[in-house]
């Protein structure tokens, strides 16, 4: 074994402000930050980790993707559940409040030149998928996202999040919206031979997705997220466990760094 | 307490007019980037040798909390640290404890890491010839299963360049077979540290849990078996519950707690040890600021570790080391004036 060139892991720190924080469907927040160096820098995929708080509670950062990123007017989106302490006070946050970010955290994810990409979404994990379709032309032009939600209620507008002509596909649970079902029965009728699917959403979800594709013998990426403290690879907590591992120690690698995209046939769901 | 007595350059601090370039007022550890880069400290001289170490300030990353630090040298100006503990090394690869592996609970976290590292062989292969080119002291941190594993290791390390010290981890409660075991008994904390101490020529800091009766007696163990300074605290055994599901939101049941939640108790184990032992100690546990860290140093560390605040602010150490230099300067004391100047009475 030689000497590892260690792949130097650089991010930075940034104030943001609050440009915009609102509700887009039932416990789902819309936040736009002013912070034009991070927005400048961020690729699909990748993360930023905000202290959602000043104090020690919560005492950890909490990370989020990005949505969108507009680098010339130098803000970004993030889209997120209201389900914790951390974003429970990051909904109360207002125009103007400062927060301090740290990113772009994460591996940024490019999909392969052939082929046409399907991408699966459930809930806010539409949002690495979106920030993909807004940044990389062949995927807005020849891919199809697939949104799954429990209900219309809890189903964003959509045409609010991603680019104009993107070709697009709504299932929901209690069929109040689209395809009455879960999204994964779409998959199908939309992937041919050559499809690649990126999935990010609910782990049942995803893991679902996983076998399907696996099944049909497709490529298949999946975004993870996890809890995290750090979120640069510190603190080794955010691990998820892949399958034939090279050697002991790298049985469990870090979503944070080695991730968030992963192969979704080599871990274990 | 074997500390040199630093000396302070106020003439020259005051010549270049920089004394109040950090105020202490700073809780909130909020940071525009690269302030430190942007801000020179004052020029006060922290230097300080301890147990064999040059440092060029008493502030260290803690074990387990910066990787091997290599990877972070882009990140953080190593520069500007007193010195980098490794995350711990073990004879063989670990893949570390099934997730969930991390809890936040009040002022702090859980971990149950489970000592991730690819063992000695792949470390010794593939990081260590990194670390004889940081720019700062580095501390290898080493855990067995035995006596006879911790000496092998110890060994192993012995004239390597790049390894200043090594930090004995006999205190991890994430570690089944070993780990906080011998840091528990005074009879194999002794132990472990003469075994160590007779395969190795390098200095040797044994890392001490705070879950035992009685740490005195467990400091005074090591101090016996011939370690050269002590390290503490490790992480507090702790658990955190999901009441829906009714099962422990840490994969491995238990964990270790860190961050400021430990602070009071850590501080007043130091305290309670270093004016015990004879050797120095390396106080940590929930320093999150300059303040935190003066506190420990009042209570007797001769340096600091900086461990869970790196988590939520990377440069939270370098900003540490300009808070007390700011301090030592706007009070015009001496790192060594510092050290253990509690006043205890009443």
């Amino acid at each position: 074994m030689a000497a590892e060139s260690i792949a130097p892991i650089r991010f930075e720190s940034e104030q943001a402000r609050v440009l915009k924080n609102e509700a887009v469907a039932a416990g789902v927040m819309r936040m736009r930050l002013e912070a034009p160096r991070l927005a400048s820098l961020v690729q699909p995929a990748q993360f930023i980790q905000i202290q959602t708080d000043v104090g020690l509670s919560p005492f950890l950062r909490r990370p989020f993707s990005i949505l969108r990123a507009d680098r010339q007017a130098g803000w970004f989106d993030i889209l997120y559940d209201v389900i914790g302490v951390g974003t429970r006070r990051l909904e109360t946050a207002a125009t103007g409040d400062r927060l301090d970010l740290l990113g772009p955290l994460g591996q940024a994810y490019t999909p392969p030149d052939a082929g046409r990409l399907l991408m699966v979404a459930g809930g806010v994990g539409i949002v690495p998928l979106a920030f993909l379709t807004w940044e990389n032309d062949a995927v807005r032009e020849t891919g199809k996202l697939l949104m799954g939600a429990a209900s219309s209620k809890r189903m964003p507008d959509l045409d609010a999040l991603l680019p104009d002509g993107l070709r697009v596909a709504a299932a929901t649970d209690d069929g109040s919206s689209g395809h009455h079902g879960f999204v994964t029965d779409l998959i199908a009728e939309n992937a041919d031979a050559q499809t690649t699917v990126l999935t990010c959403g609910p782990h049942g979800m995803m893991a679902r997705v996983a076998e399907l594709t696996a099944e049909a013998g497709l490529t298949c990426f999946a975004s993870l997220e996890n809890h995290m403290a750090c979120g640069f690879g510190a603190c080794v907590g955010c691990t998820v466990e892949f399958r034939d591992p090279e050697r002991e120690d790298r049985r469990y690698r870090r979503v944070c760094l080695e991730g968030p995209v992963v192969n979704a046939h080599q871990i274990v769901w | 307490m074997a500390v040199a007595r630093s000396r302070f350059l106020l003439s020259s601090c005051l010549a270049h007019g920089r004394l109040t370039a950090f105020p202490l007022e700073h809780n909130d550890f909020r940071r525009s980037l690269f302030a430190n880069l942007e801000s020179p400290a004052p020029d006060v001289d922290l230097t300080t040798s301890i147990c064999g170490l040059e440092l060029r300030n008493p502030v260290m990353m803690a074990s387990g909390t910066f990787g091997h630090a290599a990877e972070y040298a882009g990140l953080v100006d190593l520069s500007r640290l007193g010195g980098v503990v490794t995350k711990t090394i073990t004879r063989h690869p670990r893949a570390g404890n099934p997730p969930p592996r991390t809890a936040e609970t009040p002022s702090g976290m859980l971990n149950s890491i489970g000592l991730t590292n690819p063992g000695l062989e792949g470390f010794v292969a593939e990081k260590l010839p990194l670390l004889a080119e940081l720019p700062t002291s580095v501390v290898v941190s080493i855990a067995g299963t035995s006596s006879e594993e911790f000496a092998e290791m110890a060994k192993a390390f012995d004239g390597r360049p790049g390894v200043d010290a090594l930090e004995l981890n006999i205190s991890s409660p994430n570690m089944k077979d070993g780990g906080m075991l011998f840091g528990c008994r005074e009879s194999s904390a002794r132990e472990v540290t003469e075994a160590v101490k007779r395969a190795t020529s390098l200095p040797v800091i044994v890392k001490l849990t705070p879950n035992v009766t009685d740490i005195v007696a467990i400091a005074s163990a090591v101090e016996e078996g011939g370690a050269d300074g002590i390290a503490m605290i490790n992480t507090l055994l702790g658990m955190a519950i999901d009441v829906d599901s009714r099962r422990s939101i840490l994969g491995n049941v238990t964990g270790g707690l860190s961050g400021p939640a430990i602070r009071p108790v850590a501080l007043a184990m130091v305290w309670k040890v270093a004016s015990r032992v004879s050797i120095p100690v390396f106080g940590m546990g929930g320093i999150q600021t300059a303040e935190d860290a003066l506190a420990f140093l009042i209570a007797g560390a001769s340096a600091v570790q900086v461990g869970t605040a790196t988590f939520v602010d990377p440069w939270a150490a370098v900003e540490i080391v300009d808070g007390i230099a700011d301090y030592c300067s706007r009070n015009e004391l001496l790192l060594g004036d510092l050290v253990g100047s509690l006043d205890a009475g009443p």
